[in-house]
Formats: C-alpha cells, structure tokens, sequence
C-alpha cells in the first residue's frame, strides 16, 4: 500500500480549483457572473438550469492522490471533466502546473494536454482500428512524433503496464482487463504531470479490479504521479487515495483523508457513507496513543501512520506496551491492548 | 393542443386541473357536434363549382416557368463559356475513369504508337476476371461466398449478358466512390455545422421522395444524354444517403472516444480524420453497403437517359416487347446486387485480427500473375477474349415462346381477371377519390393532420397540397393517390395476414424473409415484366405492379414488428394465464401496432417511389406527366410533377408518423418532451 504521508504544505501545488461552477443551460456564464445573483439549487433549478458542480475549491499537492468520490450523478465525474478542460468552467478558475485553464486558447489548452496532462476513461476509450501498439503510441502520433520513434515509446510503456507480446492485438481482441492496461499505457506515454482517471476500474469485474487496483499502486510507486482519480467505491478510495473529497449533488461535502472522513465526519451524509468502512482499516494507532510508560516495549516500534488492523495482531498477542514512533523515529507515545480495547468499545 | 388532451391532469398543471369536472363530461359531446358542423361544411362546399375543379383561371403554369428560367441558366456564361460548357467539361472529366476501367475489363486499348502500326492491349480475358473474383472470395468469405460468387459469374457468362454485367459493374465501381466519397464530406460538414445540416435536411428528405424521373431531366439538361449522365444519376443518388449515415455515425461516437480526442490534444482536424472517422468505420461501411444496393436499383432508371450495361438490356427488352430478355437481365441485376452485398457485408463483418498480414495464400502477386497470364493468352489467341458463344444459351428466347404460349392458354381467364378487378375495385376506388372536390380534400387532410399532429402539421399538409393545386396539377395528383392508396389498401390486406402468421411462427419467418429479400433486391422494373406480359399495359397492370411491389415490405414489417415484442412480455402474458389468442390481441398486437404502423408508412412510400416505374405501363398520374417531360426535354413540367409526387408523399408520411406517435404509448413522449 503507498504510504499516506501527510504532505507537507511547503511543497508545490499541481493542481488548484477555485471556486468552479458547472451550470447547464442557456446563458448561466452571465448569470453566475454577477454574484449578487442568488446562486442556491432551487433558484438555478427554477431557473431551468442544472448544477453539475457547485462551488468546488481545492487543492492537490504534487505526488499525491486525491480521490474524488460520490455516488452516480453527485457530480464527481463532471468536476473531473472541469479539471481537464473537456468542459468549460461556467464560472471559478482552474490552476494545472501555474497555467490557467479558464483563460486558455484553444492552442494552450491543447498543448496543456498534450503534455502535462492524460486521462483514463471508465470505458477505456480504445479506437478499434488500431493495434494496441497503435492505440498507445496515438497521443504522440497527434503531437507529431515521427511513427519510428512513437512506437518506440509506446512498446516501452506497453512493457511497463505487462502487455508485452501483444502489440498487434486489436482492443477487440483484448479482456476488459488487459484493454484498462492498454488505456492506462496510452494515458503514461506521453509522460504527463498530473494524472485524471475517471472511474478506471469500474468496467471491470471485481477479481480483475483487485488486480488492477494492485497493478495501479505498483505503478504509482515508482511513477510518483500527481492523481485525480473518480471512483464511486470508497473501497478503492481508502485502498489508493491520499485525501478523499465526498460529493453531493455537485458539492464537495468534506475533503480529508480516509482516517478524518471516518473519525470526524462533517455531516450525516459523510458519516453514512463511510458507516461500512472497517474502521481499523482507516484509523492509525493515533487514536490509540496513550502517553509512554516506564514498561513498555520498546523493540520494533509502531510507526504513527500505522492502521490500528496492521497493528492488531500484536497488540492482542503482546503483553506489555509497544512504542509508538513518528515519522523521525522519537517515541510520541504507546498502544496497549487495554487501549485497543478501550477503542473497539467506542 | 392534443398533448393537453392526452395527458392526466395533475396538480402542477394547473391548465387543465382547474377546469371543472363538468367540462370534462361535455367534451366528447363538443367534439362530436364539432365534428358534425366540419363535414356538413365540408359537404356543402362539395357543391360549389370552384371548390370541386381548381378553377383554369387561378392555376399557374409553373413548369413553364421553370423550364424558361433553366434555359436561361444553362445559358449564362462567363466569357465564352456557358454553364452547360461547365457541366459538360465536369462530364467529360468523370468519364475517364470509367474510360478507363471499361478498358481494363472488356474493350481493350487500341493505339498507335511512334506512328507505327495499331498496338492493341487486350482487356482481361473472362477466365481471368471470374478466377481472380473467386480466389478472394475464397479468401475472404470462404466457401459459401465464392460458390456464390461462381454461380452468379457462371449466369453472367452463359447467359451472354458477360460484357453487360461488366458494364454495370464498372459504372457502379465509379459512381460509388464518387458519390460516397462526396456523401462522406457533406456529412462531416453536417456533424461540425448545424447550420449545414440545416440547409441540406430539407434537401436530402425533399430528393428522397421526389421520383428520380424528375431529376433525371435536369441531368439531361445539363450533362445530355449518355453512359456519363447515368453516372451522375448515380452519383447524385448515392450521396444523400451516405451523408446521413455519415452524420449519423459521427454522432454516434462513443463520448470516451470524443473525450480522448481532446485529452491527447487533437485539432478538430485530427480529431475527425484520426479519430472519428476511422471509430466510426463499421457503421460506414454498414451505409456503403445499403448505398450500394440503392444504386442497383436505379441501373435501369439510367439507362433511359444513356446508361450502359444491364440496365440498358432491360429497357431494350421491355421496348420492344422481348420481355424474357428483359426479365433474364432483371435477374442478372439482381444477382449482381446480391453478390457484391454479400461481398461487401463479409468485409463490413471481418474484423481486424493480430498477425492478419501474414496470409496464408499471397493473393495479391497471385491475382497479377493471372490477369498478367490471362493478358498474354489474349494477345497470343484473340479467340480466348470471349467465352465461346456456343456454350451460350438464350433463356430470353425461350422465356419468350413460353410467355406466349402462356398468354394464348389462358387469355380470357387473364382478361376476365382484369376486368371484374377494374370494374368491382379500381374504378368505384376512383369514382370515390373523384367525388370529392380539391377544397373539400384539403381541408379534410388539413383537419385530419390538425387532430393527429396539431397545427404546425396541418399549415404544412395544407401549404404542401394548396401548391399542387395552385399549380394545376390536382386532378393528375389525385389519380396518383388513388391508385396509390388502392394499391397500397390491397397489399396491406394480403400481406397482413402473411405478415402475422409470420410473425408468431419463427418457421414461417425463416420463410418469409427469404421470399422478401429476394423480391426486395429485385429492380422495381422486374416486377412489370410478367405484369405487363398478364394484363397489358393499363392501369390494372399498374396496380398489380405495385401491389406486387409492396407485398413483400408489408409482410415483412409486420412480421419484424410482432417478433419485436420481448420474450419477457410473452411470458407475462403466459404467466398471468393467457390463451394464445388472447395473448395476440391483449400482448402482442398491442405493443406491435406502432411498429406496424410505420411499416405500413415505409410501404405507402415505397409505393410512390414505384408510382414513377409503372409510368411505363399506363399509369395516368402525376408520374406520366414527369415521364413524358423527358421525352419532350421539358425539365421545369418533368420537376414541377416530381414535386406534387414528393408533396403528396411527405403529407402523407408526415400524418402517418404523427398518428404513430400519438398512438405510441406515454412514456416516450414524457421523456422527449424533457430532451
């Protein structure tokens, strides 16, 4: 699993939302640009427009996973059509690498996309008419790359995701499974800053979900890619996000890690949503922290971040307290099995 | 109007809720009386002189018009040359490559070189044309499809009709492209600009139902008579349905595809010829496929204005009464059209696999080497060109002496036939369409659109026929209606019930489905053969060719639309105890009907399609006019007729469609109104 660290607030943004606005219909630019205008659901409604997203703001740090996440229609897959400019923003700003998408041109948008930006549909998106070689290779074919050193390119990727072999396959040809890795190839080979993937996984069947799942975390760490990732499984959200922002009919509920969402939910809509987690997947041994004793264990420590479930086993089994170190290695506290106890009972 | 009629009144809308119930007891009495006061009216204006004749005094001549302001076009020039000199020059252009493909396969090239004496490059010889057609057949569609193909070959050849087909093919092989590659850009250009498509919807649905014939004359106008001026008709008729499939196909991009368009940063450029284009290959190519069998069916059509090839035999033969030749090269056409649909349905089918370059037979050096061998043959023994015109039979002759013997045989049961269908159905059908007057017609189409589709149906049906009126064709469009719709009443009643039985019994389907393709490949030409060779030339023989014709679409549709009904509403009606009767009446007939309502609308206008073919056996309507128009080069009368074909036509698909509509149950019409 990658390591949720908490990214620290010097590092450089990838990626800023302000204020974005996705309103349907005729003219809505104009009202939404007056924001004297009452803007809440039921005036836009009566208005005959409809909100796909309402006043999304925030932030993805370089290198992390921030995971969108809501059920059908709460506007999730929209905000990430927002993002990359498949939509046009009806009001607010987009920020991708210091480049401001509501104000491109047309040629800066395309140039935004065909270098710092890729995506990965739900339905993968693969032309039929060309190999999976060709399929890959396709983003540098509209760049311009000549067609020797664009398969070149493309076979190294297509090796990177273990598709190796079957270059001149036609997606038709391919498992549902196998045509996602040719998807995810051609949405790497161009070798992009931040990575949007929309649903990705949801085509597939749970076992080669699983897999693919497994696949994406074994990627991400050694790509190290800035993610956007859409999913409705909060499952898959815990499995592979950083930070999960909870949608509602076009509005971001809360954004926080799994651990917050669980431990502090901003409201009941949040709360039952995450009701079915496992909490000791999601929860670290800091809710378990009590102040260090004289008798504890100090022989191989708990990291802070660890979930209480990885933890549990030992904490059963141990008969005197364990250490609890932070990410530079002093002792913050310990765990015991009386405070696991103490934390199942709440 | 009628939506407010139809739907349940609830809270919300307060229109209708606020009415009281009363209202709602007193409305079928108001129709009725409404209904009542209408037809009196109708009734009375009967009487009156003007409103039963278009008075001569208001009509105007637009033909004449029409035709003056064409000569006038096709004399406008610009400096020393005319338009026509344009079109022309566009003429002569096309018909290199038919030139050229025509030498290839039948006539040679013949030149001189350095001065020298003749040189002669021999066309490739039959046997190796049949043997490079079977070989990728064989490749490509296997065995069923080159014993196919050998059949049709092997026709062509002892038939004698070799060269015709040939002929045929290579024009064909021209037009398409031509037309097709057009049809291709115009539909793009539909897709990108919606106000493109616009303009040319209106164009695509007005030359769909205008009858060929009356485009026909402006071809000649402008590209005179000839192979070529069949080549544009061709042209001309292939394009409106490939730029619909087009537009239609690029709409229905999946949006992933669309979307990654724009991710990988495309141009609109590249977004369409990389991407969209190329997505959209199958269904393309399903619409090249239904392109190629419209053009078939219009071979014959051109030959009247020059076309060569088999189309030219079947006129020749219908001309001069040598009615088995025709009919021989009737069913060449067919089997032409069949195979290369066969052809093209297996490469529409062939997906691309991995590894396909690695074949297992080198076809392509293989094909060369035998046309090259076959070439060279030639050139040694000129006598090898032609397959031997001994093995040759001429089924036409034959065909002939039987059809005569036939006709002797039977002639007073044929005639007796004829004349009690004359005078029980055709004529008191006609005394009936004539009773009424022009104005009395119009305002009962006028109303009868008014209560099916409300008002903006019933301005157009209104404008639309008050045009033929005006231009004092009335009485010429009613006897097209009427035989029409007579024709058309006829099929219906035979083919419903063929249609039915059909439809609950998959056997009979299996059946049926042959019998329909094979008539629906048939060139509407075909059908008058044995018709005219029967009854004569004639109104009679008219309605029998079309009845004839719509037979076949009739039972289909109806067979289609009930085997549509799903299995799952099959085995409600099971479970909830229906008898098998009662399952057909309650289950299946109703869901069915729309679907077989529409059905019956494709046939009505498949009739008018056919109205213009039986112009040829003494049909007297709208349809003589526009043929006779040819004959006198009068474009403006030959387009004005076409026109009141197409206005006829288009009023009555458009009260058909409306009626389907309103009879379609709720829930389609809830959720197009919120689209």
């Amino acid at each position: 699993m990658i390591v949720s660290t908490s990214v620290q607030n010097n590092e450089s943004l990838a990626l800023k939302a302000v204020d974005v606005w996705k309103v349907f219909g005729t003219d809505c630019e104009r009202y939404l640009s007056n924001a004297s205008q009452p803007r809440d659901a039921q005036t836009l409604g009566r208005l005959g427009y409809i909100t796909g997203v309402r006043e999304a703001s925030f932030e993805v740090r370089e290198g992390e996973i921030f995971i969108l996440m809501g059920l059908s229609g709460s506007g999730k897959s929209t905000l990430l059509r927002c993002l990359t400019g498949l939509y046009p923003l009806s009001c607010g700003e987009v920020m991708i690498a210091n480049q401001s998408l509501a104000s491109a041109t047309s040629q800066q948008l395309r140039d935004i996309r065909r270098r710092k930006i890729s995506m990965v549909f739900q339905n993968f998106g693969l032309l039929p008419h060309l190999t999976v070689l060709e399929n890959i290779a396709f983003p540098l074919r509209m760049n311009g790359m000549p067609r020797e050193q664009r398969l070149q390119e493309a076979r190294r990727v297509l090796e990177l995701v273990g598709l190796a072999g079957r270059e001149s396959f036609y997606p038709h040809e391919l498992s549902g499974g196998q045509q996602q890795r040719v998807g995810i190839a051609r949405s790497l080979v161009t070798d992009p800053a931040i990575w949007f993937l929309d649903e990705p996984f949801s085509a597939l069947d749970p076992l080669i979900r699983k897999e693919m799942q497994n696949e994406f975390i074994r990627l991400q760490s050694s790509l190290r890619k800035t993610i956007v990732f859409v999913t409705h499984d909060f499952d898959e959200a815990v499995r592979l996000g950083d930070r999960i922002a909870i949608m509602q009919h076009g509005e971001i509920l809360q954004i926080g890690t799994a651990e917050d969402l669980v431990l502090r939910p901003a409201n009941d809509y949040v709360k039952a949503f995450v009701q079915d987690i496992p909490r000791e997947k999601v929860v670290s041994l800091r809710a378990l922290l009590e102040p260090a004793s004289a008798d504890m264990d100090g022989e191989a420590p708990f990291s802070l971040e660890m979930k209480v479930g990885q933890a549990a086993q030992r904490l059963i089994e141990a008969d005197r307290p364990i250490a609890v170190v932070d990410a530079d290695g002093a002792v913050v506290g310990q765990v015991s099995r009386a405070s696991y106890s103490k934390w199942l009972k709440k | 109007m009628t939506n407010l009629l139809a739907e349940p009144a609830t809270p919300d809308n307060n229109a209708s809720a606020g009415k009281p119930r009363t209202g709602k007891a007193l409305r079928p009495l108001l129709s009725v009386a409404l209904t009542a006061l209408a037809l009196g009216l109708l009734a009375l204006l009967n009487q009156l002189e003007w409103a039963r004749t278009f008075p001569q005094a208001w009509a105007v001549d637009a033909g004449s018009y029409v035709t003056r302001f064409l000569g006038a076009v096709t004399a406008l020039s610009v400096g020393p040359w005319t338009l026509v000199d344009l079109t022309r020059a566009i003429a002569s252009l096309l018909s290199w490559p038919e030139r050229l493909l025509t030498g290839v396969l039948t006539q040679g090239f013949r030149f001189s070189l350095f001065g020298g004496g003749p040189l002669w490059i021999p066309a490739i010889p039959w046997f190796s044309v049949a043997l490079v057609c079977l070989l990728t057949s064989l490749r490509f569609g296997g065995k069923r499809l080159a014993l196919l193909v050998g059949a049709c070959l092997a026709y062509f050849l002892f038939t004698g009709l070799w060269d015709s087909a040939l002929q045929t093919l290579v024009t064909v092989m021209v037009a398409i492209p031509i037309g097709c590659g057009l049809g291709l850009l115009l539909g793009i250009l539909a897709y990108r600009h919606p106000l493109a498509e616009a303009i040319l919807e209106p164009f695509y649905d007005t030359m769909q139902t205008l009858p060929i014939f009356s485009y026909l004359v402006l071809i000649v106008v402008f590209f005179g008579f000839g192979p070529v001026a069949g080549l544009v008709a061709l042209v001309v008729y292939a394009m409106p349905p490939m730029a619909r499939i087009t537009t239609f196909a690029l709409r229905r991009t999946p949006r992933s595809i669309i979307e990654l368009a724009e991710i990988t940063g495309c141009t609109p450029r590249q977004r369409c010829w990389s991407v969209q284009v190329p997505a959209a290959r199958a269904t393309l190519l399903t619409g090249l496929n239904q392109v190629i069998m419209l053009t078939f069916s219009t071979v014959i059509i051109c030959a009247i204005i020059g076309g060569e090839g088999l189309g030219a035999e079947v006129l020749k033969g219908l001309k001069s009464m040598r009615l088995g030749g025709a009919l021989v090269a009737g069913v060449a056409i067919t089997l032409m059209a069949i195979m290369l649909d066969r052809a093209c349905r297996t490469w529409v089918m062939r997906r691309p696999e991995q590894g396909q370059a690695r074949s297992r037979l080198p076809l392509l050096p293989l094909c060369l080497a035998i046309v090259l061998l076959g070439v060279v043959a030639v050139w040694f023994f000129p006598a090898a060109a032609h397959f031997p015109s001994a093995l040759e039979f001429q089924p036409g002759k034959f065909l002939n002496q039987q059809l005569r013997v036939f006709n002797l045989a039977y002639q007073a049961e044929l005639s007796a036939l004829r004349d009690g269908m004359i005078s029980w159905l055709l004529r008191p059908a006609r005394e009936l369409f004539g009773a009424f007057g022009w104005l009395t017609t119009l305002l009962g189409m006028g109303a009868l659109a008014l209560a099916v589709g409300g008002r903006r149906l019933a301005a157009m049906v209104v404008l639309l026929l008050g045009a033929v009126a005006l231009f004092g064709l009335w009485p010429k469009a009613m006897l097209s209606l009427y035989l029409v719709m007579v024709s058309t009443l006829t099929a219906i009643a035979l083919g419903l019930p063929l249609g039915i039985l059909a439809g609950l019994n998959r056997r009979a389907y299996a059946v049926l489905e042959v019998f329909a393709d094979t008539l629906q490949t048939l060139p509407a030409f075909v059908y008058l053969i044995p018709v005219v060779v029967l009854f004569e030339v004639g109104d009679f023989a008219a309605f029998v060719a079309i009845v004839l014709f719509g037979l076949a679409p009739v039972s289909r549709y109806v067979a289609a639309s009930l085997q549509q009904v799903g299995g799952e509403y099959k085995e409600v009606a099971r479970m909830n105890g229906c008898t098998p009767l009662q399952e057909f009446f309650h289950v299946q007939l109703p869901l069915a009907f729309p679907q077989m309502l529409l059905g019956v609308n494709q046939t009505i206008m498949l009739s008018f399609g056919m109205l213009i073919v039986v112009a040829l056996v003494g049909a007297q309507g709208l349809e003589a006019e526009t043929l006779s128009a040819i004959g006198r080069v009068q474009p403006g009368q030959g387009l004005i007729a076409g026109l009141g074909i197409a206005a006829l036509a288009i009023s009555v698909d458009r009260i058909v469609r409306a009626a389907v509509n309103k009879l379609t149950p709720g829930e389609k019409r809830v959720s197009g109104k919120k689209a």
